[in-house]
This record gives structure tokens, C-alpha cells and sequence, in this order.
């Protein structure tokens, strides 16, 4: 016991929704209810989670939206109380929930610092010691002695950010907060991270950015209507929430591939574009097995199935892979690879295959078309196609043994050491 | 390191709380500080304007605009006082809700550190009277007794805003209904007028409001010079302590379920 950070035992939370204020209000008042007649429906937010969590862990928790996973940090941080349950905290506890919310707009960000330091629970002097470091952190130049609604979005973090971690804790509760701020300012987030962790320290955290979980974590729990469902090492936690996660797409998918464009001298192929379909969009690895977690460096096939009523005689298809947030990856288009593709009518499926796999670990999407014609040139006026818009995803990972950043891409290249003399 | 008792370190918590709620109140404005006697002295200007020179109340026989002027003056500092603490006090816990979501916070603290906010102006007003009153030689000792009221006056305004905020978490009417009934307390207290100036059939209504009794309270010790009738100060220590301690108690009994509800 003595080594464990936290202990919970049958930890709940009970939510109380109340149909109406005024009932809440006779309950605050203590006035108890009639048998006939409960004021509130009950909503278990976490349902009987015992963990014990081990000095030094780094403890991933994730879930889908409204599973519970930020009501369960509440409950470990001890600002929220459990209603059913034990809880055991060894240590100090430092709890980064909603980053800056502390603030002051009027008041400069020096005073700011101070005022922060009350809601933490520190004292004037202990404030002072800590100064320099939150504010050669925080790095806002000219602007500490401003008001901080004069603050950008980014400066407000930084500054909130550094308060709230500047103090030595046993234990961190983070939540959804590291993937704040620009890259250079997360890279310092993750280096004071990692000096935490060194220094024996226990991380909870919360996040949606798998990627950044399995840089992080060395322990991972997934939670689903406030209910652990796995709790392992975090790559087979991630990657069989992400598999159920896909699952559940998949059973939920509605393909409608859409035609865009209204062109009337393209209506020929327009016609040929309605009669084309896409139905599936499959990842399969160099055995033609399916599946949706890949390795750098792995031959991926991505196979459109499709069915068509007419031959389209010199078909342009295209494969878009892209990340998250937006940026196309790749752009595998066939007549820049010189594939004249001749679709003939009826069902059948186009494989395009990446070997090797060069682009870097993370969470992909794809977006397929099918153009009867395409004019590489034109980039303004909308094409006609058959379009599957990122219904799909698959996932790289890292080559084993190797943490660090690899980027987007694995370019090819050569090395070579030249002396001088 | 020297261990310091709790009360001790809730004590400077208040303070600094305090303090950063003056800066906070008076950041960017110009006059800044100077608004928490300013304020109060437009209000008795305008007192005395109206009561004194429109209506013309008489108070007495003989008395001249000077004393008129200084019977406002001590019945609406306890009134700006007691109305400052329990209106921004209802207040304060829903405003602080952030803080109470995101941190492990006593947050019991916070309507004490509103009415501490909200009894600075009268302090500073009354500090200004005593003063004036000590030039003109008009100061007498039983200005020593002038402590006992203003923390029995405290003790009860947390008392109640330890309530009120609480309830207003939840009944956002609340601060509503208290602004309308501190503005209907208003009339009801002698401010503006005396205590025999009220009809006999209405004389309840001041017996049981226990800011007329503490209007009364800082009019004797200040203005005539004689300690209040020290029963009805006992009565009302009490009264106070009850409050308080129910107020505490029920804030404490909540204080978990509070960040469940904001």
C-alpha cells in the first residue's frame, strides 16, 4: 500500500437531475420528499472503479465524450466527492482541470501570479520563491505587467499553465490541457512532463490525442459509462479502444458517396459519375489480412470496392491521407503515376498499394474519389466524382523501441560523412 | 518550519482575499481607493439634501442642519455596511464557481472575505466621523465600545450570507429577492429619521429589525456619548452567535455538494 498513490475502492458518483429548481431547492433546505413523489433521476457518472495506481505511474484514462473519464479526475483530485466508495490519495495532489480560470482580466498577469497562488493555497513568500520560475516560463516579455484581457489566447495558457505546475506535487491531475499552445510551448510542457515523471512523481491524465498518450503513459485505462472496461499497458488499451471505436463506425456508417459540381459541359461525366458508387474502403496489410493499425514501413493496401453501370474508359482515382486536423498527408492520384484505369461495369474493387509505408505514427484518415475525368491543371472549379469523405481511418505506429518524434513523413535518404584535410 | 494554527492561516487567507478583492474592485479606475469614502459621502450628501433640505424632517425642536446631518451619517454607514456585505456576499460563492470546480478550496472563506469587502467602506467612513468628531472635541469614550458592535454586526452578516450564498447556488432568485429586500430594510430602519419619530402601532417593526438596533447602537456611542442598554446587547450577541454558528453550519454541511451543482 505503501507505494501506491492512489487507492480507490468501489469508487461512484452519483449525479442528481433534477426536473425542476425548485425541488433541488427543498433538498438544500433539508426537506425531505414524499414517499410517492423522488424530485431527482439518478446518473451514475462513475460506477464502481477501483484502481490502484503506483508511485510513478503515468495513467492514461480514455473514453468517448460522456463517459466519465473528467468526473473521475474530479473525484481523484478531490475537488468533486464521491458518493459511494473509498479513496486513498498518498501525497500531494496538483490539479490542472481547466487551465486559467483563476484569472483576473483586469489585473496585470503579475498580480495575477499572486492571486493564483491564494487560490492555490500558498502562501506570499512561498509565491516569491516560486516567481522567477513561473515567470521565465511563462516567457510573456513586456506583457506580465499588463492587464491580462490584453493577453492572447496562447499567452493566457502559458501563463495558467505555468502557475499551475510551478508548485512541487506528489501527484498531477491533468485534464485535456497539454494540447494547448503552440509547438514550441508544448514541447516545454512535455519536457516539464517528463522531469516530473523522473523525479518519481504520479501523472493521471485525460486525453483524446492517443498519439500523445502512448509518448506518455506507461499504464493505460479506458472507461465507458463511468465503468472500466481495460486497464493494461497502453498500446493494447489504445488500440482496442480505437478497434471498438472503429467497430462501432463501421455499424453506424451510412455511405452516400456525394456528386459535386454543376458544370454543364462535364454533363457526360456527371452521367458517369451517378452511375459509379463506392460501397467499402478497406485497409488490408502485405497477406491481404484487414486491419487498421499498421508499422512504419508495412506494405498497406487500401481497397476500394465499387460498383458501377457504366465502363469508364481512362477513370482518375484518387487517395487522400490525411491527419486529424486537416493537413493531407498524401495525395495518391493514378494519373500522376501514369495508371490509365479502365473501370468495367459491375462490382469490383481498385487496390492502391503504399510499399513501403513511409508516412510517420499517428491517426489517418481517408478520402477516396473516383473522377471519370480529371484535369490535373484545374484546381478552382469542382471536379466530378464519386467522393468517400473520411469515413475511414487507420493507424501508424511507431517501430518498436523508438519514442522519439519521427514526423509526418520517412523520407528516403542517404548519409555520408565527408573530413576535411 | 513553525506550525501555525488553522484560524491563524484562515485569518491571512481573508486578508489577502481581501486585499486582492479591493484591487480587483479598483483596478484600471483612476480614483481608485478613494471611491470607498467617496462613495458613502455622496450617499449622505444626497441624505441630507433630500431628507434634510426637501422634506425637511424635523428631528428635534432645536436642531440644526450640522446634527441632522450627522444622524444620517450614522445610521447609513452601518446601512451601506450590512447592504454591501449581504449583496455582494450572496453573490460571491456562484461568481467564485470556477475556482470551486477546478481547486480543492475552502470556500467557506469566500462570503467572509465578501462582507470583510463590504464592511470596509462604513469602517473607513466611521474612521473619517471619529476623526471629525475628535477635532470638534465632540468624541467621547464610549467610542471604545464601537469594536463590539461592528463584530457582533459581522458575525451576524456572515451568519446570514453563509445562508444566502448557499441558497442562491441553487435558487438564482435569490439575489434578486435580496436586493429588493434590502431596499424595503432600508425604509424600514431608522436612517433617516429617529426611533420616537415612528407611530407607536409600527414600533414591532424596528424592535425586531436588528439593524435598527445597531443604527441605534453606533448613534449612542458616537453621537450622545452613552453606552447602549446592555441587555438588548446581550439579546443581540446572541442573536448574532446564532446566526452565525447556523450559517456555518449548514454552509459546511453543503460545501461538498456545492461543486455539483454550479
Amino acid at each position: 500500500m505503501a507505494q501506491d498513490a492512489i487507492v480507490t475502492k468501489g469508487l461512484s458518483k452519483r449525479y442528481k437531475l433534477y426536473g425542476g429548481r425548485s425541488g433541488q431547492l427543498l433538498d438544500f433546505l433539508g426537506m425531505p420528499a414524499g414517499k410517492k413523489s423522488q424530485r431527482y433521476k439518478e446518473f451514475w457518472a462513475v460506477w464502481d472503479v477501483t484502481l490502484n495506481i503506483a508511485k510513478g505511474t503515468t495513467l492514461g484514462i480514455i473514453g468517448r465524450n460522456g463517459a466519465g473519464k473528467s468526473t473521475l479526475l474530479r473525484l481523484l483530485a478531490g475537488v468533486s466527492t464521491a458518493t459511494n466508495g473509498e479513496l486513498i490519495v498518498n501525497g500531494h495532489t496538483a490539479a490542472l482541470l481547466e487551465l486559467g480560470t483563476g484569472f483576473h482580466p483586469d489585473l496585470t498577469g503579475h498580480e495575477n501570479i499572486f492571486a493564483c497562488g491564494l487560490y492555490l493555497g500558498l502562501d506570499r513568500p512561498c509565491m516569491e520563491s516560486l516567481y522567477d520560475d513561473i515567470v521565465s516560463f511563462a516567457e510573456l516579455g513586456p506583457f506580465l505587467h499588463q492587464p491580462v484581457r490584453t493577453y492572447s489566447a496562447g499567452m493566457h495558457m502559458r501563463l495558467a499553465f505555468s502557475v499551475a505546475t510551478a508548485q512541487a506535487a506528489d501527484i498531477q491531475v491533468i485534464d485535456e490541457v497539454l494540447g494547448v499552445g503552440d509547438a514550441y510551448f508544448f514541447g516545454k510542457c512535455l519536457q516539464r512532463f517528463r522531469r516530473f515523471q523522473e523525479t518519481g512523481g504520479t501523472t493521471i491524465l485525460v486525453s483524446h490525442d492517443h498519439a500523445a498518450l502512448l509518448r506518455v503513459c506507461n499504464r493505460c485505462v479506458w472507461i465507458e459509462q463511468g465503468k472500466v472496461v481495460a486497464d493494461g499497458p497502453p498500446l493494447e488499451i489504445v488500440s482496442a479502444y480505437t478497434q471498438a471505436v472503429y467497430e462501432e463506425q463501421d455499424r453506424l456508417r451510412r455511405p452516400e458517396p456525394s456528386v459535386s459540381g454543376h458544370d454543364l459541359t462535364a454533363a457526360h461525366a456527371l452521367r458517369a459519375a451517378k452511375s459509379v458508387r463506392i460501397d467499402d474502403v478497406q485497409f488490408l496489410d502485405g497477406d491481404r489480412r484487414v486491419r487498421r493499425r499498421f508499422e512504419m514501413g508495412d506494405s498497406l493496401v487500401v481497397r476500394v470496392t465499387y460498383s458501377s453501370l457504366v465502363v469508364l474508359e481512362d477513370a482518375v482515382v484518387s487517395v487522400v491521407v490525411s491527419r486529424a486536423d486537416g493537413l493531407i498527408v498524401s495525395n495518391a492520384i493514378s494519373a500522376m503515376d501514369g495508371a490509365g484505369l479502365m473501370i468495367p461495369d459491375g462490382r469490383g474493387s481498385i487496390d492502391v498499394i503504399f510499399n513501403p509505408l513511409n508516412i510517420g505514427p499517428g491517426e489517418y484518415m481517408v478520402s477516396v474519389g473516383i473522377y471519370p475525368s480529371l484535369d490535373l491543371l484545374d484546381s478552382i472549379s469542382p471536379q466530378h466524382a464519386v467522393i468517400w469523405h473520411r469515413y475511414v481511418t487507420f493507424c501508424i505506429c511507431a517501430p518498436p523501441g523508438i519514442a522519439v518524434e519521427l514526423g509526418v513523413c520517412r523520407q528516403p535518404v542517404q548519409w555520408h560523412v565527408a573530413t576535411r584535410g | 518550519m513553525m506550525r501555525r494554527s488553522a484560524l491563524f492561516r484562515y485569518a491571512r487567507l481573508i486578508l489577502s482575499l481581501t486585499a486582492l478583492d479591493l484591487r480587483i474592485r479598483f483596478a484600471g479606475s483612476k480614483l481608485g481607493l478613494a471611491w470607498l469614502i467617496l462613495a458613502p459621502a455622496l450617499t449622505v450628501c444626497a441624505y441630507v439634501l433630500l431628507f434634510g433640505g426637501i422634506l425637511k424632517v424635523q428631528v428635534c425642536a432645536d436642531c440644526d442642519r450640522l446634527s441632522y446631518g450627522l444622524l444620517v451619517v450614522t445610521g447609513l454607514l452601518p446601512w451601506i455596511g450590512f447592504s454591501e456585505s449581504v449583496s455582494r456576499g450572496t453573490a460571491s460563492v456562484l461568481a467564485q464557481r470556477n475556482l470551486m470546480k477546478s481547486r480543492v478550496f475552502p470556500m467557506e472563506v469566500i462570503p467572509v472575505t465578501a462582507v470583510c469587502t463590504g464592511i470596509l467602506g462604513q469602517l473607513a467612513g466611521t474612521i473619517m466621523l471619529i476623526c471629525g468628531l475628535f477635532i470638534f472635541g465632540k468624541l467621547s469614550l464610549t467610542i471604545l465600545f464601537f469594536p463590539v458592535l461592528i463584530v457582533l454586526q459581522a458575525l451576524l452578516t456572515v451568519g446570514l450570507v453563509w445562508f444566502l450564498s448557499c441558497v442562491n447556488i441553487i435558487y438564482r432568485d435569490t439575489s434578486q429577492m435580496v436586493s429588493l429586500g434590502l431596499l424595503l430594510l432600508m425604509f424600514l430602519s431608522p436612517i433617516a429619521y429617529t426611533p420616537d419619530m415612528v407611530p407607536k402601532e409600527l414600533a414591532f417593526v424596528l424592535a425586531a429589525n436588528p439593524l435598527a438596533f445597531l443604527i441605534e447602537g453606533y448613534r449612542d456611542i458616537l453621537l450622545f456619548g452613552r453606552l447602549p442598554a446592555l441587555n438588548s446587547v446581550g439579546v443581540f450577541a446572541g442573536f448574532a452567535a446564532l446566526a452565525g454558528i447556523a450559517g456555518h453550519q449548514y454552509f459546511m454541511r453543503l460545501r461538498r455538494l456545492l461543486p455539483d451543482c454550479v
